[in-house]
């Protein structure tokens, strides 16, 4: 084979050395690990053209429409976003890298619970008959308890940092993901009809994670109907895996 | 000698056999035949052996059907890539991980392994251009689902993994699609850099869209270096360059507030629609002197589209929709008309 057959076979090569380095690296320790419920974690896929089986996250992610979104301009600031008036302004879109932190059933969720059914209650209120109320109320707590208890509370740049502020890695996930800003215009009123506010928004870089045949034969058979565990874990860089997916 | 030029000395010698046919049949000229003879033998051991070396077209018949074949390989190799990655799709579930690796791995090699035989073949190259195409494809597949399998953190490194290998298939083959490919993968990479160093994020490449015009200029001035080989590959760099500095100037002249250089909007748009005009003329100019027609195109394009999206803000609403048009078509006659006058201006007196 010539020189430049060797240049090709030796691109694709060093590539993929760099890529399966840098998983194995990522994988050679485990920093975290979180044990989640089918809840948080429902295992989907194994269609007829695609037949792989992801483990996809569900979680709230919270919402303000103050300027800078939930994230508030200083941890903004701090993944290096400039939010004055005038650089929000010149460029209306922004995605920074940084790192989520997911709490699972702990306080947050608490507090969400609470601010739901009492939003519900209120929408209620006009509803002449307290029999058809209650009922009412019982069916949305039920479905509440059958959603995901991860919630999103924080986010920065900086996972160590990160992880000092939250130790507890049974109830605080800490995934890469990406910061993104953007203009919303909202109506406030006739004297200033259209209002500017700079909104944020964290995305998980990788939501959906494989799950191998091995692990998915849990869910599979009937006694998986019950319900399952799936233990997370992230490594090295962070990147998160499936370690055990077990019977409830 | 390279293929572009083994195909030019087959041009050459066709027109000037067909040439001798007529100036025979016009009574110019008329070889005595032992004259002919030579000429004759040495033209067919010529072809032949240029055929044999360089799978260049010999005659009219073998240039169309050239031009069939590489129609039929490109759509042939879109549809091989899918194939590929449904493939991977359709059975990577029940794969563990090892063979998942092992599979990715193996498919961008065996494609180029095909790819390498291919060329070794007389008559074989859009065929091997195909392969090399599928190659690329399979690439990308590899290295996107190895990110998927081990969730690894998101990167633009992967496009300048791409790019190389385009640019080596490019570069060492002569193949004008992964080359040209390798090119803008290659741009992309770098203005995303750009980004990163100036304080912004890969994720947003045109935060300040004058690196992608500097890029895209870098691009076009190397595609016009005499030295950069083999000859397929400038046309790549040219187009590709002045694809980004273009896009990258009619984005700058319409949304000014995007600017880096502090401007204020409305100057900004000031100064970029006429660097906008100014550029494009040159880069006609340019081509038209040095014959390159992806210029010439390229500089066209934007000025026509420039004079489309200034003339829409300025008159859509202040004349009646007729005379828009008539003043569109008035604007396209006057650069035909133009260009024909540097037409007859090049033909001899």
């Amino acid at each position: 084979m010539r020189a430049r057959g060797w240049v090709v076979v030796g691109i694709v090569l060093l590539a993929t050395a760099v890529a399966l380095a840098e998983a194995l690296w990522n994988r050679s320790a485990v920093g975290r690990e979180t044990v989640l419920t089918d809840r948080e974690a429902p295992i989907s896929g194994g269609g007829r053209d695609e037949t792989a089986r992801w483990m996809r996250l569900e979680y709230v992610a919270p919402t303000d429409s103050a300027w800078g979104g939930w994230l508030g301009t200083a941890r903004l600031a701090a993944l290096g976003a400039d939010t004055t008036v005038d650089a929000v302004r010149r460029r209306q879109m922004d995605a920074r890298p940084a790192f989520a932190v997911l709490e699972f059933d702990g306080p947050a969720w608490q507090d969400y619970v609470v601010e739901r059914i009492a939003g519900y209650e209120r929408t209620l209120v006009g509803d002449s008959s307290a029999m058809r109320r209650d009922s009412l109320l019982t069916l949305f707590r039920s479905g509440l308890e059958r959603d995901s208890r991860l919630i999103m509370v924080d986010a920065g740049p900086d996972a160590a940092a990160l992880a000092a502020r939250y130790p507890d890695p049974a109830r605080h996930l800490i995934l890469p993901a990406v910061v993104r800003t953007f203009v919303e215009h909202r109506f406030v009123g006739p004297s200033a009809p259209v209002d500017t506010v700079l909104g944020s928004r964290v995305e998980l870089e990788h939501r959906r994670l494989l799950v191998s045949d091995e692990q998915v034969r849990v869910v599979r058979e009937p006694s998986g109907a019950a319900g399952y565990r799936v233990t997370l874990a992230t490594g090295r860089s962070h990147a998160p895996w499936v370690r055990k997916v077990e019977p409830e | 000698m390279d293929r572009a030029a083994a195909q030019r000395r087959a041009d050459q010698v066709r027109a000037f056999q067909q040439e001798l046919v007529l100036l025979e049949r016009e009574g110019v000229f008329t070889p005595d035949p032992a004259l002919r003879h030579r000429l004759a033998a040495h033209h067919t051991a010529l072809l032949d052996g240029l055929a044999r070396q360089f799978d260049v077209d010999t005659t009219p018949r073998t240039a169309q059907l050239s031009l069939g074949m590489r129609v039929a390989a490109l759509l042939g190799a879109v549809a091989l890539i899918a194939a590929v990655v449904l493939f991977f799709l359709r059975f990577w579930g029940g794969i563990p991980v090892a063979g998942q690796v092992a599979l990715l791995v193996a498919a961008p090699l065996l494609m180029l392994g095909i790819m390498a035989y291919a060329t070794t073949r007389p008559g074989a190259r859009p065929l091997a251009e195909l392969f090399a195409l599928v190659a690329l494809g399979a690439f990308v597949l590899e290295l996107s689902a190895l990110q998927s399998i081990f969730a690894l953190r998101e990167s633009p490194h992967g496009f300048l993994a791409w790019g190389a290998l385009g640019l080596a298939l490019g570069h060492g083959y002569a193949f004008r699609g992964p080359g040209t490919a390798g090119v803008a993968l290659v741009a992309w990479w770098l203005v995303a850099m750009l980004a990163e160093a100036t304080g912004g994020t890969w994720r947003d490449p045109v935060r300040v869209p004058e690196l992608a015009v500097a890029a895209g200029f870098v691009l076009f001035g190397l595609g016009m270096l005499a030295r950069l080989r083999p000859p397929e590959m400038p046309p790549s760099y040219r187009l590709v360059g002045l694809t980004a500095a273009f896009a990258a100037l009619l984005l700058l002249a319409t949304s000014g507030s995007m600017n880096g250089l502090g401007l204020s909007r409305h100057a900004a748009e000031i100064v970029y629609q006429l660097l906008t005009l100014a550029t494009s003329a040159a880069v006609i100019v340019i081509g038209v002197r040095r014959g390159w027609r992806e210029t010439i195109v390229a500089g066209a394009g934007a000025f026509l589209l420039l004079a489309v999206i200034k003339s829409v803000d300025w008159f859509w609403d202040w004349m009646p929709r007729y005379l828009y048009f008539l003043t569109l078509g008035l604007v396209a006659l006057l650069v035909v008309l133009v260009l024909r006058r540097w037409r007859l201006a090049g033909r001899p007196e």
